[in-house]
């Protein structure tokens, strides 16, 4: 039995933290026994969600599955299409053939999710520690983002706009141009964000020096995304595994090396800025042409062919009822995703449906360095290190 | 492996038998070739050409289920050339192919789509280069009554016409050439189809073309959820799967897997509508008013305890699960210390496998036949009586060619289209004819026994039974119903023993579940497991024990009385004694009886039915509905009598599912043949219908509307003698008379008519009298 939940002496004291708790963002049960106010040792529960959708995945035909992957982490619904989409285009052999176009509205919709769902991190962190404020301005940012989000796709949180082969639809007029218009407004407001937080002796206090971790603890647990990047190791799949158009923009990876909350919060704000800059470059850059490939074996085709074409109504019924045939084989795809790493591994035997699909969900991840992060601190410690990992639990519970 | 051979497909090397198409050695391993016309069921037609294949050395594709398997063939399947040569096919299937996926009932499972998507078809070049207004339009046949008809979505690949000849035996359908100049599937003769209406060919259409009007336009395949479970007609126990949308069953389809290779006749594939709420009993009577199901269960209880135990009778009648009779097995011997307890089975299998001889297989799985290089049906129309059993004939005879059919009947029927060696005798004469078979085969075997008859038996017949390795033996239910069926079933037993480990014995019957009631013991003669026990009570009796007052109170199962009595005797029984009637259905018997308790019907419960072949097929519960199994109902009334029913001992029973039914008879019986005294007039005889099992299966929307009144059939000499015309009416008389459609047939013999079975309003037993199939008739013309 893990050690937190025995005690030694009658000075320790167990408390459960959570299922039901303001702050543990969503459904986790943390275990930690104390010694007066310090943690000696935590554990946390996970699975209060779990939804079984790697075993749904099984029972659907791959687009079916589309807006399952919206609700793994619901705040960054965009990001899960994408890195899901891109798994079965590996598999399907198709990822070259994606339309320039598409790959930019992807990347504009990849990177509006990332401010989005940092948004809402910095906005819950610091309500946690206290900065009740912040959490205003960061919601009034973000609905600037869902709104177009909303303009895209019509709606406001799962969007299954990404599309194996593309996009759902072209962007409607006027898109780009309250892309360029957030884009230009953004930089000011991180600003504000940094004014509020980035000097207030209360916020230093309790994240710097909290919730450490080591570049090589970091590394063994195999924690992902601005989690790594607060400890010193330079990894982002954007730039190292690229994928979509990334390679022709312009954008820098921020790496601290700190290792605590303070160094998390500060590359979190970083990239936000980060993506606003390849935002503008794609406003600038996106060229024009088709949002879908043209593999009819694999994609929705336009709804007047399937209306008019013989072949195309016969496919569509086919691709609809019994699923695209994938070819058999095995394939796993990593985005950069904001809350880290997430992969799909899928393993296909030929069929309409995948006869496995795994996901490497980074908050189920992230969370596993929590008791490393904690240890030795203070309880009130646990609050800021959970802010500062930003975990869903729609994706770590599955 | 005898002959094996070594081919090479893809690069891969894999072993096969010499007589294996390539089609098949691919399937085996896996290997995919997309294929439209062949099917496991029939064999290779060669029409669609869609299984080409490159065989290296070969200049042409050559199609993969026709050709056979060489040593050191080396085959490739998806070759640009063989891609190329299958999309020019499919291009021709193309052509104007109706855009009518998206109101096509077959669309979501239809080849055709899958092919197209398979190639990856996104043009053709085929309809880009002719004119769409040259094309013709095809005729649609709405007048099939079960079956529609589209030749515009037909891709003529043929398997409906196959499927139709060489596994249904039937052979209606075929490619006729018509006006506009091409040619199209109708029925040979140009006649609106009058057939089986199994729906093979709907079950096997790759496209829209052939489909069933009963599903027409009710939902689309992907909204189907699907059910396994036992067809309810007869004792084959064909699987089928119940396709349900919102709490109904709309469809019912079977897989290939199955044992009955997705074979289902009329009833077991369109007749699902007889489970709908209109033909159910919808709540418990008494005296003919409505009541709540307590005071029908204590009214019932009452009536079972004001009688002494010896006055209780209680009968079964082989349509519900082995789960329910065990419970009316232990109720009746436990509770109410009645030894009067006996099932429908008795007027026919009971009466076989009572006298069993030793040493004989008493079950023998219906795909083993195919072991049989003969094959003897005697005493039946198998057509009739058990389709699954007919078209297994077929399979051996005409698909495979390895067996012989020897028929012994009193008609031509219709496996002997087959070709088949042709024993003949007169109704009545069933006793003699298979006594003097004994003769003759223990003659041929050099066999001593006194058994002899009179009848002179042809010498091929003899011949082919005697120098056969392995015989299926198949015994109609209709000769065992005949008034002396215990001396049938004991001249049978005679040929059984002479024939000793080499024969394969099949007894067809029409009820469902007949071989459960041996099973559970609940047929007279029969214990738990099957094992023997003393013949104490018989459902012959039961009317006369009525009349003479000695059986005051009767408790059916499932029992329809109409279905086996007269309507004398059947009202005799509901007038004489309180009738306690537990079934589903709206019969004649549930109108009158004093108690009525409606149980679950076969949809909705959860049990077993015991096949011809002694397996145990579980049955689904696929609908819900708010009535309780039999079991229950059963339960109720034992434990509100004052006996708790050990239901551990009914799991027990069913987990081990096995019998242990052994055969006594060690000797050759010495049997008297007395006959049938026909008197002066025809001779007639009560026969079954391929579109009813029971009178209930008249209710469901597929008999009915394959088969909505009976016909006599004549002789066209005898029809002339008296006046009648096809199609005209004619008054039979017997013991009492009925007024009945005339067929006329050749196959008849002169001096003999035919009444079929189990037409609502129509009781045959009427003519004859109760549990007896041969009377003396007289046709007098109708208007």
């Amino acid at each position: 039995m893990n050690e937190a939940y025995v005690t030694k002496n009658e000075r320790e004291v167990i408390l459960n933290v959570g299922p039901q708790h303001p702050a543990t963002h969503g459904v986790l049960r943390y275990v930690v026994k104390l010694d007066g106010e310090r943690i000696v040792s935590s554990d946390p529960q996970v699975g209060f969600l779990h939804r079984g959708i790697e075993k749904l995945a099984e029972y659907m035909t791959y687009n079916q599955f589309n807006p399952y992957t919206d609700r793994l982490d619901y705040l960054a619904s965009m990001n899960n299409n994408l890195a899901y989409v891109m798994a079965v285009e590996k598999l399907l052999g198709i990822s070259d053939k994606i339309p320039p176009r598409a790959q930019y509205i992807r990347v504009i919709m990849a990177e509006l999710g990332r401010i989005a769902s940092h948004l809402v991190w910095l906005a819950t962190h610091a309500l946690d520690i206290g900065a009740m404020t912040v959490f205003l301005y960061c919601f009034r940012e973000r609905e600037y983002i869902i709104d177009m989000f909303e303009m895209a796709c019509g709606n406001r949180l799962t969007y299954n706009y990404i599309r194996i082969g593309g996009v759902a639809r072209d962007l409607p007029d006027g898109f780009l141009d309250r892309l360029k218009e957030f884009t230009k407004l953004f930089y000011g407001k991180v600003k504000e964000y940094h004014q509020l937080l980035s000097k207030n002796r209360i916020w230093l206090k309790r994240t710097k020096g909290v919730g450490y971790i080591s570049k090589e603890d970091a590394i063994n647990y195999g924690i992902a995304g601005p989690c790594t990047r607060g400890s010193g190791v330079d990894w982002d799949l954007r730039r190292d595994m690229p994928y979509l158009v990334y390679p022709e923009l312009n954008f820098e990876i921020p790496v601290y090396d700190e290792g605590d909350v303070y160094a998390r919060y500060l590359v979190r704000m970083e990239e936000m800025v980060q993506s606003n800059r390849i935002l503008e470059q794609c406003a600038e850059n996106i060229p024009d042409g088709d949002v879908m490939v043209d593999e009819p074996q694999y994609v929705w085709e336009p709804k007047e062919r399937v209306m008019t074409h013989n072949y195309a109504l016969m496919k569509h019924f086919v691709k609809v009822v019994k699923g695209f045939k994938a070819p058999p084989g095995e394939v796993y795809f990593g985005a950069e995703n904001p809350k880290g790493e997430l992969g799909f591994y899928i393993y296909s035997t030929g069929e309409g449906k995948p006869y496995r699909l795994k996901i490497r969900a980074p908050s189920f991840i992230n969370i596993s360095a929590m008791p490393k992060m904690v240890e030795g601190g203070l309880i009130a410690d646990i609050i800021s290190v959970i802010g500062s990992l930003d975990f869903v639990f729609g994706e770590c519970d599955r | 492996m005898a002959d094996a051979v070594k081919i090479k497909i893809n690069g891969k090397e894999y072993e096969a038998e010499k007589s294996e198409s390539i089609l098949q050695v691919a399937r085996r391993n896996g290997v995919y070739i997309p294929a439209i016309c062949y099917s496991d069921r029939f064999g290779a037609i060669g029409a669609c050409r869609i299984c080409a294949v490159e065989i290296v050395g070969m200049k042409k594709p050559m199609l993969s289920c026709a050709m056979k398997v060489k040593d050191g063939m080396e085959i490739f399947t998806d070759s640009e050339k063989v891609q190329e040569f299958r999309k020019k096919i499919v291009y021709e299937w193309d052509k104007f192919h109706p855009l009518q996926c998206g109101v096509c009932d077959k669309s979501g499972e239809c080849d055709l789509q899958d092919i197209n998507y398979e190639l990856n078809i996104t043009e053709n070049p085929s309809e880009e280069a002719a004119d769409p207004l040259t094309v013709p339009d095809r005729s649609i046949h709405y007048e099939w009554r079960i079956i529609h008809h589209d030749a515009n979505l037909c891709i003529q690949c043929r398997r409906c016409v196959t499927i139709c000849d060489r596994v249904v035996n039937f052979g209606i359908l075929a490619l006729v050439k018509k006006d506009w100049g091409g040619r199209e599937i109708d029925t040979k003769d140009g006649k609106p189809l009058e057939c089986e209406f199994c729906g093979q060919c709907v079950s096997i259409c790759p496209t829209g073309a052939m489909s069933s009007k009963l599903f027409k336009y009710k939902a689309r395949p992907w909204e189907l959820a699907k059910v396994r479970t036992t067809c309810q007609f007869c004792a084959s126990g064909c699987q089928m799967d119940l396709n349900i949308k919102d709490n109904a069953i709309l469809r019912v389809t079977s897989e290939d897997n199955t044992p009955n290779r997705a074979n289902l006749c009329n009833l077991g594939r369109f007749n699902y509508s007889v489970v709908s709420r209109k033909n159910l009993i919808e709540h418990p009577t008494s005296n003919g008013k409505k009541v709540s199901l307590e005071k029908a269960i204590k009214e019932a209880v009452d009536i079972l305890k004001s009688c002494k135990s010896d006055e209780i009778a209680a009968i079964s009648g082989a349509r519900e699960t082995v789960e329910e009779q065990l419970t009316l097995k232990l109720f009746v011997e436990n509770a109410l210390s009645s030894k009067n307890l006996d099932s429908f089975a008795s007027t026919h299998i009971g009466k076989l496998y009572r006298v069993l001889p030793e040493g004989i297989e008493p079950f023998n799985a219906v795909s083993d036949m195919e072991e049989c290089d003969v094959i003897f049906a005697f005493g039946g129309d198998v057509a009739n009586e058990m389709p699954r059993l007919d078209w297994q004939i077929t399979r051996n005879v005409k698909l495979l060619k390895q067996s012989k059919l020897i028929t012994a009947y009193w008609r031509d029927a219709k496996i002997d289209t087959l070709g088949s060696v042709a024993l003949r005798y007169m109704p009545g004469e069933e006793v003699e004819f298979l006594n003097s078979l004994f003769g003759a085969l223990a003659n041929s075997l050099g066999v001593k026994s006194s058994v002899k008859g009179s009848l002179e038996i042809p010498e091929d017949g003899v011949k082919l039974l005697s120098e056969a390795k392995k015989v299926a033996l198949i015994v109609g239910e209709e000769a065992l119903e005949r008034p002396y069926g215990e001396e049938v079933a004991k001249a049978l037993a005679n040929i059984l023993m002479l024939l000793g480990e080499k024969v394969k014995l099949y007894a067809s019957s029409k009820y469902n579940n007949s071989y459960g009631v041996l099973f559970s013991g609940v047929a007279d003669g029969f214990d738990t497991f099957g094992r023997r026990k003393e013949q104490s009570f018989s459902l012959y009796e039961l009317p006369n024990l009525v009349k003479e007052g000695k059986v005051k109170s009767v408790l059916l199962l499932n029992a329809d009385l109409f279905t086996v009595y007269s309507d004398e005797d059947a009202r005799a029984i509901l007038d004489g004694a309180s009738v306690i009637y537990i079934d589903s259905y709206l019969t004649q018997t549930a109108e009158h009886a004093r108690v009525v308790i409606p149980s679950a019907p076969f949809s909705m419960v959860n049990g077993h039915y015991v096949n011809i072949e002694g397996r145990f097929n579980s049955v689904a519960k696929a609908l819900e509905g708010d009535f309780k199994p039999a079991s229950e109902i059963l339960l109720e009334i034992s434990n509100q009598y004052g006996y708790s029913i050990p239901t551990g001992v009914i799991k027990d029973a069913i987990s081990k599912a096995s019998f242990e039914l052994e055969g006594v008879n060690k000797e050759f019986n010495n049997v008297e043949s007395k006959g049938f005294e026909f008197g002066d007039g025809l001779k007639g005889v009560l026969v079954y219908s391929k579109f009813r099992s029971g009178i209930f299966s008249s209710f469901g929307d597929g008999a009915s509307i394959a088969m909505n009144e009976p016909v006599v059939e004549v002789n066209p000499e005898d029809a002339e003698e008296n006046g009648l015309e096809n199609g005209g009416y004619a008054t039979v008389e017997g013991l009492s008379a009925l007024k009945l459609k005339v067929k006329v047939d050749e196959k008849m013999p002169k001096g003999v008519i035919s009444v079929p079975l189990w037409f609502y309003g129509y009781n045959g037993y009427n003519l004859s009298g109760s549990l007896n199939n041969l009377f003396s008739a007289k046709l007098l013309k109708g208007e």
